[in-house]
This record gives structure tokens, C-alpha cells and sequence, in this order.
């Protein structure tokens, strides 16, 4: 386990150099590195300092949001294929994020964009909770995350598309699939403190998800709060990736595929699962990041593309294996 | 503290009353079967009993808080959950979770507490083997070890060997015994009434939320009974070989 | 520089400085007489087209322009298309209007046109205006449709006159434009030309970018222009938009502006732009 996560550790840090020197100009190594720290043209350190650097921090930030609470619902719902993207969290985090951007409120409050993000994160995984929570099985979990997915997506199209802006209409792509381009430093610090506030709340209930894997009688009998642990993931979550979705819209399957890869690998401890897939969430959105990149160099491809393309397949692979057990 | 107790305990869902107004005691080294037919109120009784569930009266173990209760009893569900593919000895691990503070790892108390249980199971060579991989009877027997793990004087244990092989309901059966006289007080909800005629001293029959009777299995067992309750007549003898109890056929 | 704004003033809008002047206008219009055969119920359901239209036609020839033309980020004679009713480009509005002759542009809704055409209507399609030099041929277009040749001639002889006056140096501040969604445009493009002619250089011929999109925020940064050119922003946010105000961006030493409606369609209200720019270059050369 302590292998696992020095490795993971080892790949994010390898990724993240990765990230800085990809762009569409094309500098050295030395060059990059030497204008990272300031040394070097105006121009360049401009580039690398505030164009380069907040994009791979927010990969890392991103990806360790999406793939820690894949892991946290998962390991509470006690299902595989929980994750903040598939059941509607992400979709109603970015309809709170659009609606404070549209009606101003962003503008003259710069907190109320990720505590409207936020809030619409937090409602959904209540929602979720009351009508997939204790007893529902796969069907009802799945059920529950397109109606609510639906519902946020299409009220957040409504709103952009009353927006006196023209532009908001079709940055609706933007929302629903997720893109780290052209975000600076101004994001990175609105979503640091609600991200490591949700993060530090995960963490802390590590051993509760250990005993769940009994179900939530015997968890109960050994002594595990269940009311206030499953407050404490909805404020976790919410957070987390309400943050991430207000900067970066909604990306999802990242805390689908983490979880599920690295599960054998930690021995399926759900305990053990929640610092493993914050690093590999991190490994993957880095990845993506750096794909999309590539790949497209001269356009902003979204990084949902790419996970969906990733994480579809995965997915009807889990229900393929699971369906015998779904209602 | 050991044993534990519950005085006037009833549990209401909507308007009926599941558990209605039970009385219980049971001191150290105690094995005591409770039976009775289904949607008696058995498993409410003692998901109640654990505070597991909203209910008026009151129960010993309700007065401690959750962690103090993990620890003084043991509850086993008659659901076998196991969520995930993990390792037996993991599982039976779970058991010392109301021992442990927050972030601590296991101690050498705890290694030995898994290890004693996992011997009392007979699961040795199991330890590293995927507990959802296992067959029926060997998840149940994990699932016990667990509760053994977690090192209560309080045992609750709900339809523990249902399923199970002849050989492996007896040995469990045995292990609870075991536990008793080592001082433990031990309830377990049993339908195989011959299994609890010859393993348990004391039997407390259930029905329609109210306790019939709580003595010794030949005292609870009676024809009267039998044929109120459960709607059968059954052959019950002393013997060599310990008391035997034989369901029969169904009371006209 | 004087006696061209004067004369300049009857034909040329520049928005929030100068209004009309009534005398000057009365006559152009009388300048503008309708012959027996001009068509008498002319629609435009373009924003350019709207200009020119509004410039040439007789009172009472053109009877509606596009609901664009009285929005002021896009449209320099939005004052004037407020007395002009309001058409949305849709086909069955544009019918009911009876029309003899509707003017378009060359994108314009292609569906949208075959069936106006189906249902017998005259269509006449404008194309863009891409260089200075072809505005005058647009005016002359569009004259020659509304059979008003002699107000058209007096329009562009003032356009070239005022033209004239514009001497761009030979080397300048470098511009370039960056507007919502990191657009940047080309070297083939009317704005290029305005660019250009008021003295500055545009960076997009150092590019070697001909054709107007996207340019990445690294390059624009790497490019350090001395003046950046954006669009002014609409109200509500947009993700588009916030690229023009990026730190990066900020950060740079150029000088910002943002270019309006004048620099849109082909029309004489171009010159506004160009003095303007001019005004702006000769300020950044002194400083």
C-alpha cells in the first residue's frame, strides 16, 4: 500500500513536468524550466508562470477532488458505479456555478461562483441519498443519477440560453463536458479552500466505509455514526467537486475509472481506495490534460470528451459484470 | 459489565406495536435461544436492544454511547454483507474497529484477537483468500469471526447458521457455547429448533411481539406451545445423546 | 483634418461623438429622388446591408432593416434604424411586408432566401466588404439596386476624399486583434485593412495568418503586441469573454482597446474608426 502510493505519488510529479512543458509554443526544456522560476523572457515567464502552471495545478486539484469522492460514494452507497459524474453531482454543480455567473452574483461576489457550485453539488447527493441511499440497489442509483443528471442539464442550458450574452449559449459544451484552457491563478485560489475542505472531510471517514463493507446494520452495531458520516460525505463531496466544476465544468468518469482500477490493488479496502484514487485522479486528469493537448493542438478538445471515450466502455463493462446482481 | 437487560421495550412501526412491551435479562455465560415464527419480532427485538432502531423503554446497552456499546456487544445480521472482495483477515479486522482511536493502526492485541478467532472458526490458511470468493458456510463462519473478533461480553447473533451445512450449524452452535462458558452472554435467533433444544440452556419463545415463554427448552417446548405458536406437533425426548426435538406434522 | 469632419459629419455616425446634422442630411435626401421605376418597399435583413440601405434610400423606400441595426455594439447608425420597423429574418415575416426588393448578405440564412425567391420575391445578396478599397464598390451595388446612382456617387466621393487624407507611415506600433474565445483575425480581413491604413502593423501578418481564429493565449503572450484589440464585453458573464482579460494578458505592457461597431460592415462609417486608431497611434508614438 505505502508502494502503491509512492508510486502514484512519483507518476503525479512526473505528469505535472509533463503538463508545464506542453503548449502551443514551443520552448526547451532548460528555456520552461528556467522561466518557471522566473529567469528568462517576460513573455515566457508570463507563459509558464501564469498560463502553464495554473493548468497543471488545477489537473492535480481536479483530479484528486474527482477521484477521492468517486471512492467516498462508492465505498458509502456500496457500489461500483457511483461517481460524482454519472449520478448528477457534477451536472448540479455546474448548473449552481452557471446560474451565479448569469444573474451577476459571481460578479459581485467572487465566493458566491464555487458556493454556488457548491450548494447545487450538495442538493444533488441528498437528493441521491433519499431516493438511492440505504436500500437502493444498482437500478435505483442509476435511475436516480439520470433523472437528476437530466434535470440539472437541462435547466442550465435554459439559463444560457435566456442570457443576454451571446456567447453563454454555446459555452453550454463547456459546461457539460469540462475544459482546463486559458484558466489562471484567479481559479486556482477560488477553489483551493472548498477543494481541501472537502478532501480533509472525506478522509476522515475511512474507517466508517471499512465497516460498511458489513452493511449498515453491523457498521452500526460497531460503533459507526451513520447519519452524521453520511452528512459529513455530502459536505465533503459537495465541496470538492463543486469547486472543481466551477472552474473547470463538469468532467466526469474520472471517479468512476480511478476507483475501480485501483481497487484490486489496495486490497478493496474502501479505506485504503480514497488516498490511492486521489492520486490516481490526479494521474488521470493530468493525462487527459496532456492528451487533449497533443492530440488537438489547435483547438480546445474537452477533457469529457476524452473520459468519456475512457470511461463509457469501462462502465458498460461494470454493468455487463454486475447485472446479474442489479434489480 | 456484563450481561445485559431491557425492561419494557417496544418498538412501533406505524401503528403496530412489533415488540410489545419485552422484559429480558441476561447474565455472564449465558447461551439463549430465541425463537419463535417469522414476523415475531426477533430481529426487532435485538436490533432494538442494540439502539439500533427508535423505541420506547429501556435497554442497558442504550445507556453507553455508540463506542462503549461496540464494545461491550457484538451484533450479527441475518443479511451476510460482504460489500467488497476483501481479504478474510481484513474482514475479521472490522471487529476491532470500535477498539481502535482515530487513525490507529492495529495493535499487537488486535493481530491476536483476529488470529484467536480466525482459530475458533477454523479458518486457518483462509486469511489471505477474497472473502466474497468463498462458499455460503465459509462466509458465514468470517462473518462470525468477526463478531468473536470484536471481543464483547455481549453476543446478538440473528439466524447465524442458516444455510450452513449440518456439520458446520453444530460446530458454530458449539463455538457459541464455548463463548459462554468463557463468560460471555450470548442471544442468538435460531428456526431450527431441534439445533436450539440441544445447544441452548435457555430458550425464550416469541410471538406476535410478546414473550410466550423463557425457561428451559423442555419447559418452553411444550405440546401447548408448539401447537399455539408454531401450528405443529413435535417429538421431544431426553436421551443418551441429549435432548432431541423432532418437528412432526402440522396441528389440525 | 478639420474641413474633412465637417463635410464628414452628413455622412459619417461615430457612436457617442457626433450626431447628424439635420440640414446636411434634408439634403441628401433630396439628392436621393426616386425614379418611376425604383423599387418602393425595399427590406434589408442584414446588418450591413441595413447600413447602406439606410445611407441611399429614398423616405419611404426602404420600409424595414434587421433588429440588429439598432443595437449599438453592432450597428453605427443604430439611432436612425430606430425609425425603421424591425424584421427578425424570418421568411414569412419578410413576406407579409409585400416587398419588391429584399436585400441580404452573402451568409445570410440560406433557407430563409430560397424561399422568398420560391414565393417570387426579389432577393439581392451584398457581399462582405474585406478591404478598404471594395467599400466603394458595395456603395455603388447597392445604389445602383435602389436606383439612387447619384447619391452613391456623392457618398463614395466623400469616402475617398476622406481616405485620401489618411497617410499611414511606414512602420508602427504592432496591433493584434484578440477577441471572446481567443479569435484573432487574418490578414485577408476589412479590419486588417483599418488596421494597416491608420499606421499600425498587424501581427497577424507576421504570423503569416491570413485567415481569421482561434490563436492561443501562449502565442498572443509570446507575440507582445503594443496594442491589443478586443470586443466590448455584453452583460451577464461568458467563459468566452474572460480570455481578454486574462493575467497573462494583463500583464503584458500593450496598450488595450476595443474595437465597435464601426469597424463591422464596409460603410463610410469606417473613417470613424481609422481617426480614431490614428488618434491612438500618435498617442502611443509620443509616449
Amino acid at each position: 500500500m505505502r508502494g502503491l502510493l509512492a508510486f502514484l505519488t512519483l507518476l503525479v510529479a512526473l505528469l505535472f513536468a509533463v503538463s508545464l512543458l506542453i503548449g502551443p509554443a514551443g520552448f526547451g526544456i532548460g528555456e520552461s524550466l528556467s522561466a518557471l522560476f522566473g529567469n528568462g523572457g517576460e513573455a515566457i515567464t508570463l507563459v509558464m508562470q501564469e498560463i502553464r502552471l495554473p493548468r497543471a495545478l488545477l489537473a492535480v486539484m481536479i483530479g484528486i477532488s474527482l477521484g477521492l469522492s468517486g471512492a467516498a460514494l462508492q465505498g458509502f452507497l456500496r457500489n461500483p458505479l457511483a461517481e460524482p459524474g454519472l449520478i448528477g453531482v457534477s451536472s448540479s454543480a455546474a448548473l449552481g456555478a452557471v446560474l451565479a455567473l448569469q444573474t451577476g452574483l459571481a460578479a459581485a461576489f467572487a465566493l458566491a461562483l464555487p458556493l454556488a457550485a457548491l450548494s447545487g453539488a450538495g442538493l444533488a447527493v441528498l437528493l441521491l441519498l433519499l431516493l438511492a441511499g440505504p436500500r437502493g440497489g444498482s437500478l435505483t442509483l442509476i435511475l436516480a443519477g439520470i433523472a437528476i443528471s437530466a434535470l440539472a442539464g437541462a435547466l442550465t442550458a435554459l439559463v444560457l440560453n435566456l442570457s443576454p450574452n451571446p456567447f453563454a449559449v454555446s459555452e453550454i459544451v463547456f459546461w457539460m463536458m469540462g475544459s482546463l484552457a486559458d484558466r489562471s491563478f484567479t481559479h486556482v485560489w477560488l477553489a483551493l479552500p472548498f477543494m481541501m475542505l472537502g478532501w480533509a472531510l472525506i478522509m476522515t471517514q475511512g474507517r466508517g466505509l471499512d465497516a460498511l463493507t458489513l452493511g449498515e446494520d453491523a457498521a452500526g452495531s460497531l460503533g459507526i455514526k451513520l447519519g452524521q458520516m453520511r452528512l459529513i460525505l455530502v459536505a465533503g463531496v459537495a465541496a470538492s467537486v463543486g469547486a472543481a466544476t466551477a472552474v473547470a465544468g463538469a468532467i466526469g468518469f474520472v471517479g468512476l475509472v480511478v476507483p475501480h482500477i485501483l481497487r484490486p490493488f489496495v486490497g478493496a479496502r474502501p479505506s485504503a481506495l480514497l488516498p490511492a484514487s486521489a492520486l490516481g485522479g490526479a494521474v488521470l486528469v493530468l493525462l487527459a490534460d496532456i492528451a487533449v493537448r497533443v492530440a488537438v493542438p489547435d483547438r480546445d478538445l474537452k477533457l469529457g470528451v476524452l473520459m468519456a471515450i475512457v470511461g463509457a466502455p469501462l462502465f458498460l463493462h461494470l454493468i455487463y459484470k454486475t447485472r446479474r446482481s442489479m434489480g | 459489565m456484563s450481561g445485559f437487560h431491557i425492561e419494557n421495550l417496544s418498538v412501533l412501526r406505524g401503528t403496530t406495536k412489533v415488540v410489545d412491551d419485552v422484559s429480558l435479562e441476561l447474565g455472564a455465560g449465558e447461551l439463549v435461544g430465541l425463537i419463535g415464527p417469522n414476523g415475531a419480532g426477533k430481529t426487532t427485538l435485538m436490533r432494538a436492544a442494540l439502539g439500533l432502531l427508535p423505541h420506547s423503554g429501556q435497554s442497558s446497552l442504550n445507556r453507553l454511547s455508540p463506542q462503549e456499546r461496540a464494545k461491550t456487544a457484538a451484533w450479527m445480521p441475518q443479511a451476510r454483507e460482504i460489500a467488497w472482495p476483501v481479504s478474510v483477515e481484513t474482514l475479521v479486522m472490522l471487529g476491532r474497529v470500535p477498539h481502535l482511536g482515530a487513525g490507529q493502526r492495529p495493535s499487537e492485541t488486535d493481530h491476536a484477537a483476529v488470529g484467536a478467532a480466525i482459530k475458533a472458526m477454523d479458518l486457518q490458511g483462509f486469511e489471505t483468500r477474497s472473502a466474497t470468493e468463498l462458499s455460503g458456510g465459509e462466509q458465514a463462519r468470517v462473518l462470525i469471526a468477526r463478531v468473536l473478533a470484536q471481543d464483547t461480553s455481549v453476543l446478538f447473533a440473528d439466524e447465524p447458521v442458516a444455510g450452513l451445512d449440518p456439520g458446520h450449524q453444530i460446530a458454530t452452535m458449539e463455538t457459541f457455547a464455548k463463548s459462554a462458558i468463557s463468560g460471555k452472554s450470548v442471544l442468538v435467533s435460531l428456526h431450527d429448533l431441534g439445533l436450539a433444544a440441544r445447544h441452548c440452556h435457555r430458550l425464550v419463545l416469541m410471538d406476535k411481539g410478546r414473550i410466550l415463554a423463557d425457561g428451559a427448552p423442555k419447559a418452553v417446548l411444550t405440546a401447548e406451545n408448539l401447537h399455539k405458536v408454531f401450528g405443529i406437533t413435535a417429538y421431544l425426548s431426553e436421551t443418551k445423546d441429549g435432548l432431541i426435538f423432532l418437528p412432526l406434522e402440522v396441528a389440525k | 483634418m478639420a474641413t474633412a469632419h465637417q463635410i464628414g459629419r452628413c455622412i459619417l455616425v461615430s457612436v457617442g461623438r457626433s450626431k447628424l446634422i439635420a440640414p446636411i442630411w434634408a439634403a441628401l435626401i433630396m439628392v436621393g429622388a426616386a425614379h418611376a421605376d425604383a423599387p418602393m418597399r425595399v427590406v434589408s435583413m442584414n446588418l450591413c446591408t441595413d447600413q447602406l440601405a439606410m445611407l441611399l434610400a429614398a423616405p419611404n423606400q426602404l420600409i424595414s432593416v434587421s433588429d440588429i441595426a439598432s443595437d449599438p455594439r453592432m450597428s453605427p447608425m443604430a439611432e436612425q434604424a430606430a425609425d425603421y420597423p424591425v424584421n427578425h429574418g424570418q421568411a414569412e415575416e419578410i413576406f407579409l411586408l409585400s416587398p419588391d426588393l429584399v436585400l441580404a448578405g452573402v451568409y445570410s440564412d440560406p433557407v430563409v432566401i430560397s424561399m422568398l425567391r420560391r414565393l417570387g420575391v426579389r432577393v439581392e445578396q451584398i457581399g462582405l466588404v474585406n478591404a478598404l478599397d471594395q467599400v466603394p464598390t458595395r456603395i455603388e451595388e447597392v445604389g445602383a439596386l435602389l436606383e439612387q446612382e447619384a447619391a452613391a456617387q456623392t457618398i463614395i466621393a466623400q469616402y475617398e476624399t476622406d481616405l485620401a487624407n489618411i497617410i499611414p507611415p511606414q512602420t508602427g506600433p504592432r496591433a493584434e486583434f484578440y477577441y471572446p474565445n481567443g479569435y484573432a483575425l487574418g490578414t485577408g480581413t476589412l479590419s486588417n485593412d483599418i488596421l494597416t491604413t491608420a499606421g499600425f502593423r498587424h501581427i497577424a501578418a507576421e504570423m503569416g495568418r491570413g485567415n481569421s481564429g482561434r490563436l492561443a493565449l501562449e502565442l498572443m503572450v509570446l507575440a507582445d503586441p503594443d496594442l491589443m484589440i478586443h470586443a466590448e464585453l455584453y452583460p451577464a458573464a461568458s467563459r468566452s469573454e474572460e480570455i481578454m482579460t486574462h493575467p497573462a494578458l494583463k500583464a503584458l505592457p500593450a496598450a488595450v482597446t476595443s474595437s465597435n461597431s464601426d469597424w463591422i460592415c464596409g460603410t463610410p462609417a469606417v473613417i470613424a474608426a481609422l481617426s480614431r486608431l490614428v488618434e491612438l497611434r500618435l498617442e502611443l508614438e509620443g509616449s
